[in-house]
């Protein structure tokens, strides 16, 4: 027995020691050459898989990987454009009048690309635009991206602008409303129009088509699979009658998300599995995309330099988002190179910046900011707080006019904005990299107007506020703040208005308790719109970059927050209205700057962070490039260095090289000098960190990470030897 | 009088006692339902997404008489809970019925791991350091273990995680690698039995499965063993000195039994039953192990995603998971006992 | 002389008890492992103790964290130890020598109340159902096993959402409550004509107060609050499960016996004869119980149910530097280590000590 126990303590200091011995780690190899892995914040998950739903950047960086659109952006830039399903486009003046009466004096017209195939093998055509952009019309969501639509096309906000009615009692307008929708967007066999009503060509009308809720979908596949095979309540697409598309308006959920998401479109990728339990989403690659793959892999001949903007020389089979890692775990996998792209809480980037293998990229100007938003009639079934009734204060609760009371909400509100430490905030949540803006038309838009002041942090006025909401101070408030799961900044926001709060408390002996609550993504939108969360921190990224959209959803009352804040304010709307009107840029500045000083005046939302943007992935991801609007990554243009092991293949992808010689370097099937010349060339270079500019993988025979003289060896060794020619992989 | 009842009948008597101890439960959890105001009730009732909208839930409220007394709402809450409708999991986009079943095999994959081991590895300790009572062995096991159960589980998951996968990078958190798991999802030649990736890879032939799948369990398992196994070490070797003192034993050794002819016959097998007694307790333990262990991994099992809900709110979710483990532990607590009945058959006499 | 002579006799009954603590301290002291947790216990004693000379708190609540705005400002990452903070500080600069100190305070106010009030509710409620038998026994003992069903940290997590933030309490009405069940209680366990006496006076005076000026108090939780009480709400039923073996075991005593037939009340036999003899696993078994309270509450803490953010809190401090550990580990070390050290020292501490008793109380192994 003794002689056991001495044996185990023996082996199990061995052991110990030996892994104190054990090398730090070094630099990490690059596990996959084909597949891209990203880790998101915990608790990002797509809202939804509905391109006609989506208004979230964590849905969208899924669905304009999986769908394509009419045209998209090119490159960097905001203004050109490449066409994607559109092969050309052209804008003319035609002063046509719809058969409701509807006077639209623009249109655009598109050539739609031939011999483009679905997914699910269904061929693409016009009547697939046309479809697809009415089925959004129809959905119209609350709360979703469908104004974009119904702004230009028909000259309003969306469908409740009419007396619609329900499904089960149409209202009078119900029919014309359809019917206009059915003239908005028209087809033949080789084009699609859009009539606008809107007085004027509306400038953002292409950006608007370039994003993901102007993805297409196949008409046929909806009928066939979705309505066909899984009886699910879609629009099939035709107008047989004007009042039965009311059965598909703003359902409460997306036909193509519950139960299970589906998704079928002409992208380059496709979907394979969407996970709420593993949190993760994968899409694999579409091999029949119409655009066609850059390069095969391995490439033969060399790939070009990466340094000096190379022609993609790979493609990237599957990529993978996963929520599930919180940071600890998530820097981890970071460092180790077991994930290619990851999201850095800004506080953090002091442990990721200057690493080996990594490379970051700062400043990216960015049109998005982070707001601290009030409801202003919370609904009582909220399970985030105790709501009472309008007016009634209690300790435990807030009223439901808490924050929208007409004749003292805007204490309360104001009273929020004194108690928040702006500065300090930016400093200790985004290291000084961020600005408070006044309102939410940023600077960066057209028409910002940097005389308006900003808010400042003032207990003593955050409490003489207060005091002017009767009954408040004696009775005192619980109220809830939501921000969503892993962002750490909001995380920070909500802490520092707590903090105020309570500072405010210690100074004047009052009871006001904030409590913080963090929801995952998709709940926290679905509570968002069903106007559930009393104060709420959330950020808007411009979908083009125009002071209208930025002023619509903050401040018009039919606006994706407004609507759900429930705030209106008449002279508001009109100012808005008048703003995306005028053409005159000069007097457009100057209803700007109105819109501006209201929205100061009323605070329905304070602005907390503009963040100029940052962005970390491995060394060895090859073609990112920043543009502003983009929600995510989009795959296509990846690629990845890597170095493969020669002796040992990994099982997956299930490649077979077993005839290969190692030595014959450019793949034509034997070693000859050719082979030895192209090592000569990259003689020296060493895998590093950082990567050698000369270095090639393939040069590096032994897999000693260097090129010298024994992988010249080898391929001596072996001259004149054949080996099987290389094969694409399946 | 006495009776001597068969092994049957003492299942059945078991089984029909479960039946008050699980309404029980129910009734607490009901209790705990009823500190909400009526429209929070509501998501309990609710199976789809769509009938989140105000007017459903005033709908829903009216339906499942949510404003009635409490009696009459704990027969319509009871009624759907025997329906398998617990309600609907915000956190999880999916009923809270399927949300446990879909992130069960995770857990179970956990347990199965961490249990086997706690047993037979614990039990060994155990009896051997009763045996070598107060030499090192027995100072050395006692000392690991209290030190085990001390050790905050979330702290000493993120020291392993960090080193094991930060330091030397061998084990990551997660439950596959990506490829692995993008394998899993896609191929066709692999077919998802069972929900346990360890068990799937062998079934499917393919090992390199079972064998990430492994790497990626060890850690949390590793965990909730060190924590856990002084619960049955510490039962082990008290049941075991007790075994040790008996009358019986000393006899035998006067008869010139050597000391493990004596252990091997006598005392061990009397000293293993007073161990299913604790069973119930490490079934606690290693329900809330799993809990913490999961959220430090990221494994996306039920802890992870209860404690989540908890974070958030979501009311359904931790009432689902906190009945479901209820149930599990009486469960085990039946099989226990019934093991304990066939062991030690005085125990089936009335 | 009689007047000493109840003293006397008080003395003398006494005698054999003092000769058992004599002997079991003699073991206590002999035990190396036993020390070792007494001394842990102490020193942890000791500290919170001076803790306000130690770490002076700054505001008026000692429990709030200090922290530097001005540094926290310029680089929110954590610091390593420095003398003026011996631990360093963690992110947003709070620093961990202070929560550490003052963190002692927590960790005892909530594993020391919680054990007294389980100690409370478990003894009523194991005293009650062992004494009476009977249908009131299976009742109760059925009520703790659907508590005991629940795993400690799950029921937490489902209780800490359900207790409302600010919620009023009817104190006078609990008074009556409370009274009223205790003269029901004394005079049907025909206690002596004087406490019967007072018992009723009060219970008047209180029902009284509740119609002419109802007492109402107003509680505003923070997490930290609803962890408490949630601990107290599911600690007590192991507790209740061991006294009632515990008096089952000795109720039929032949003393128990003797005591009825010389007329004690029953309450007077539990308090006197029953419990004294009672009481040794339920000391092992809090021992070991308040470092379990403590891990379950730091548990709480760090899945973000426990204590508010700049809280003096270990379970809290560990949940604001987890964020810290990954591949930097020597790096940051400081953070993390050092409160799941205090943790682990505390817990450890109270389990030695728990685990050394349960040798030297335990019965069968005391005279070898």
């Amino acid at each position: 027995m003794k002689k056991v126990v001495s044996l185990a303590l023996i082996s199990v200091f061995l052991m110990l020691g030996s892994l104190l011995l054990t090398p730090a780690f070094a630099a990490p190899v690059i596990k996959r050459p084909m597949g891209i892995y990203v880790a998101t914040i915990e608790g990002g998950v797509p809202e939804t898989v509905d391109p006609a739903w989506c208004y979230d950047t964590a849905s969208a960086e899924l669905i304009f990987n999986v769908y394509d659109t009419l045209l998209y952006f090119d490159g960097e830039s905001l203004e050109h454009f490449i066409p994607q399903l559109a092969t050309e486009y052209t804008l003319q003046e035609v002063n046509w009048t719809s058969p409701e009466g509807l006077f639209c004096r623009y249109r655009y017209t598109f050539k739609i690309r031939q011999n483009v195939n679905f997914t699910s093998g269904h061929l693409l055509t016009p009547k697939d635009v046309e479809y697809s952009i009415e089925r959004g019309m129809i959905q119209d969501r609350c709360g979703g991206p469908q104004w974009m639509f119904y702004e230009p096309l028909l000259n309003s906000w969306g469908a409740e602008a009419w007396n619609i009615g329900t499904a089960t009692v149409p209202g009078p307008e119900a029919e014309l409303v359809g019917k206009m929708i059915d003239h908005a967007v028209e087809s033949n066999a080789t084009h699609v129009w859009f009539n606008l009503a809107f007085p004027g060509p509306y400038a953002p009308f292409l950006q608007i088509l370039s994003q993901s809720w102007s993805s297409i979908l196949s008409k046929q596949w909806v009928n066939e699979y979705v309505i066909g095979t899984l009886h699910r309540p879609e629009w099939p697409g035709d107008w047989p009658d004007y009042t039965s598309w009311l059965a598909y308006h703003d359902p409460a959920v997306s036909p193509l998300d519950d139960p299970s998401p589906i998704m079928c479109g002409t992208g380059p990728y496709k979907l394979v599995i969407l996970d709420y339990a593993a949190k993760y989403w994968t899409v694999e690659r579409n091999v029949n995309y119409w655009r066609g793959w850059p390069a095969e892999w391995p490439a033969p001949p060399y790939p070009s330099d990466p340094a000096k903007n190379p022609t993609p020389a790979g493609y990237v089979d599957t990529a993978t988002v996963t929520w599930a890692y919180e940071w600890p775990a998530r820097s981890s996998m970071f460092l180790a190179g077991d994930v290619d792209f990851c999201a850095v809480p800004r506080e953090y980037i002091g442990t990721i910046v200057g690493q080996p293998g990594l490379r970051c990229t700062y400043p990216l100007p960015v049109l998005a900011v982070g707001s601290l938003f009030f409801t202003f009639d919370v609904d009582p079934a909220t399970p985030y707080g105790t709501i009472n009734d309008y007016g009634v204060f209690t300790a435990d609760g807030i009223p439901r006019d808490f924050f929208g009371n007409p004749t003292w909400g805007i204490h309360t509100r104001l009273a929020f904005a004194y108690a928040f430490d702006y500065t300090t905030y930016l400093q200790t949540a985004f290291l000084g990299e961020a600005i408070a803006p006044a309102t939410a038309i940023i600077p960066g838009l057209v028409c910002y107007d940097g005389s308006i002041p900003g808010y400042t942090y003032n207990i003593d006025k955050a409490y003489d506020e207060f005091s002017k909401v009767p009954g408040l101070v004696g009775t005192g408030f619980t109220v809830t703040v939501t921000y969503n799961t892993g962002n750490i900044p909001r995380q920070r926001a909500c802490e520092k208005l707590k903090e105020g709060i309570d500072a405010i408390n210690a100074k004047y002996h009052t009871s006001f308790v904030v409590n913080i609550v963090n929801i995952d993504w998709k709940p926290y939108l679905g509570a968002m719109v069903r106007s559930q969360l009393a104060t709420f921190i959330i950020g808007w990224l411009a979908d083009y970059p125009d002071p209208h959209n930025f002023a619509f959803p903050f401040y018009h009352s039919e606006g994706t927050f407004a609507a759900c804040q429930k705030y209106s304010n008449p002279t508001m709307d009109d100012l808005i209205k008048k703003g995306i009107e005028e053409s005159d840029p000069v007097k457009r500045c100057q209803i700007y700057h109105d819109i501006q000083v209201l929205a100061r005046q009323e605070t329905p939302s304070i602005p907390l962070y503009q963040a100029v943007g940052r962005h970390f992935e491995r060394d060895w991801v090859v073609g990112w490039h920043y543009n502003t609007i983009s929600p995510g990554i989009y795959f296509y243009n990846l690629w990845k260095w890597y170095y493969v092991p020669h002796s040992e293949f990994p099982d997956y992808p299930p490649y077979d090289y077993s005839n290969r010689l190692p030595e014959d370097v450019n793949y034509d099937g034997k070693v000859d000098m050719k082979d030895i010349g192209y090592t000569c060339k990259s003689y020296g270079a060493t895998y590093g960190p950082p990567l050698h500019e000369r270095w090639h993988f393939r040069c590096d025979i032994n897999n000693d990470r260097k090129i010298d003289m024994k992988d010249i060896g080898f391929a001596a060794k072996d001259y004149g030897k054949t080996s099987s020619v290389w094969a694409p992989p399946p | 009088m006495v009776r001597k009842l068969g092994l049957l009948t003492y299942v059945a008597r078991r089984l029909i006692l479960l039946i008050p101890v699980v309404l029980g439960v129910s009734m607490l959890i009901f209790a705990i339902t009823m500190c909400f105001p009526p429209t929070i009730r509501a998501l309990l009732y609710i199976r789809n997404p769509q009938a989140l909208t105000p007017e459903n839930i005033e709908g829903v409220i009216k339906k499942y008489h949510l404003n009635d007394p409490f009696y009459i709402q704990y027969f319509t809450w009871l009624a759907q809970v025997l329906q398998g409708n617990l309600g609907w999991s915000q956190t999880a986009s999916a009923p809270v019925f399927s949300a446990i079943l879909v992130r069960f095999p995770a857990t179970f994959e956990i347990i199965v791991f961490a249990a086997p081991v706690i047993i037979i590895l614990g039990l060994y300790l155990g009896i051997q350091s009763a045996v070598y009572k107060d030499k090192i062995l027995d100072h050395i096991t006692r000392s690991a273990a209290i030190i085990g159960w001390s050790l905050p589980s979330f702290w000493f998951g993120f020291i392993l995680m960090a080193v094991f996968y930060g330091y030397l990078g061998w084990l990551p958190p997660g439950r596959l690698t990506r490829e692995v798991q993008h394998f899993v999802d896609s191929s066709q030649l692999f077919t998802k039995y069972t929900g346990l990736y360890i068990l799937d890879g062998i079934l499917n032939g393919q090992l390199a499965v079972s064998w990430d799948a492994f790497k990626h369990v060890i850690l949390p398992a590793t965990v909730i063993t060190v924590i856990d196994i002084a619960l049955i070490i510490r039962v082990a070797r008290s049941s075991m000195l007790e075994a040790l003192s008996k009358g019986y034993i000393i006899t035998a050794k006067a008869k010139g039994l050597t000391q493990k002819e004596v252990i091997n016959k006598h005392a061990r097998r009397n000293a293993l039953i007073p161990v299913t007694t604790i069973s119930g307790l490490l079934v606690a333990s290693l329900m809330t192990g799993v809990v913490i262990t999961e959220t430090v991994f990221g494994f996306g099992g039920l802890g992870s995603w209860a404690a989540q809900s908890a974070q958030q709110l979501d009311v359904p979710s931790v009432l689902g998971f906190a009945m479901f483990t209820a149930i599990v532990f009486v469960i085990a607590n039946l099989i226990v006992d019934v093991l304990y009945a066939f062991i030690d058959p005085r125990i089936r006499l009335a | 002389m009689t007047t000493s002579s109840r003293w006397e006799e008080f003395k003398a009954s006494m005698q054999p008890r003092i000769k058992e603590w004599k002997f079991m301290f003699k073991r206590v002291q002999e035990s190396p492992l036993s020390l070792v947790g007494i001394a842990i216990i102490l020193g942890f004693v000791i500290l919170s103790a001076l803790s306000p000379v130690l770490a002076p708190p700054p505001y008026a609540d000692p429990f709030i964290i200090p922290r530097d705005e001005e540094i926290a400002k310029l680089s929110p990452l954590p610091t390593p130890p420095t003398i003026e903070h011996p631990f360093g500080t963690t992110d947003q600069h709070y620093d961990i020598y202070y929560a550490c100190i003052w963190g002692t305070i927590t960790a005892f106010r909530i594993g020391i109340t919680t054990v007294m009030v389980a100690l409370m509710i478990g003894i009523i409620i194991g005293v009650a159902a062992a004494y009476y038998g009977g249908l009131a026994d299976e009742a109760l003992m059925r009520f703790t096993d659907i508590i005991i069903a629940f795993p400690g940290l799950i029921l937490a997590m489902a209780l800490v959402i359900a207790i409302p933030t600010v919620f009023t309490l009817n104190v006078s009405f609990i008074l009556v409550v409370i009274f009223g069940l205790t003269t029901f209680f004394a005079f049907i366990t025909r206690a002596r004509m004087k406490i019967k006496v007072i018992l009723l006076i009060i219970f008047i005076a209180v029902l009284a107060s509740v119609l002419l000026y109802p007492l109402n108090l107003r509680f505003s939780l923070n997490n930290l609050d609803k962890v408490l009480i949630t601990l107290w709400l599911i600690g007590w039923p192991s507790y209740a499960r061991v006294i009632r073996g515990e008096v089952l075991r000795v109720k039929n005593e032949d003393y128990i016996e003797a005591a009825k037939a010389a007329g004690t009340s029953d309450l007077g036999i539990v308090i006197k004869h029953i419990l004294p003899n009672a009481i040794y696993p339920i000391i092992i078994m809090a021992s070991l119980d308040i470092g379990s309270i403590v891990l379950t509450a730091a548990a709480l803490s760090f899945l973000g149910l426990g204590a508010p953010p700049n809280y003096a809190d270990w379970g809290q401090i560990i949940q604001r530097s987890r964020n810290w550990i990954g591949r930097e580990l020597i790096r940051y070390m400081h953070v993390f280590l050092i409160p799941g050290i205090f943790i682990f020292v505390f817990v450890l501490g109270w389990n030695l000590l728990g685990d050394a008793l349960r040798d030297v109380l335990d019965p069968t192994l005391r005279r070898r």
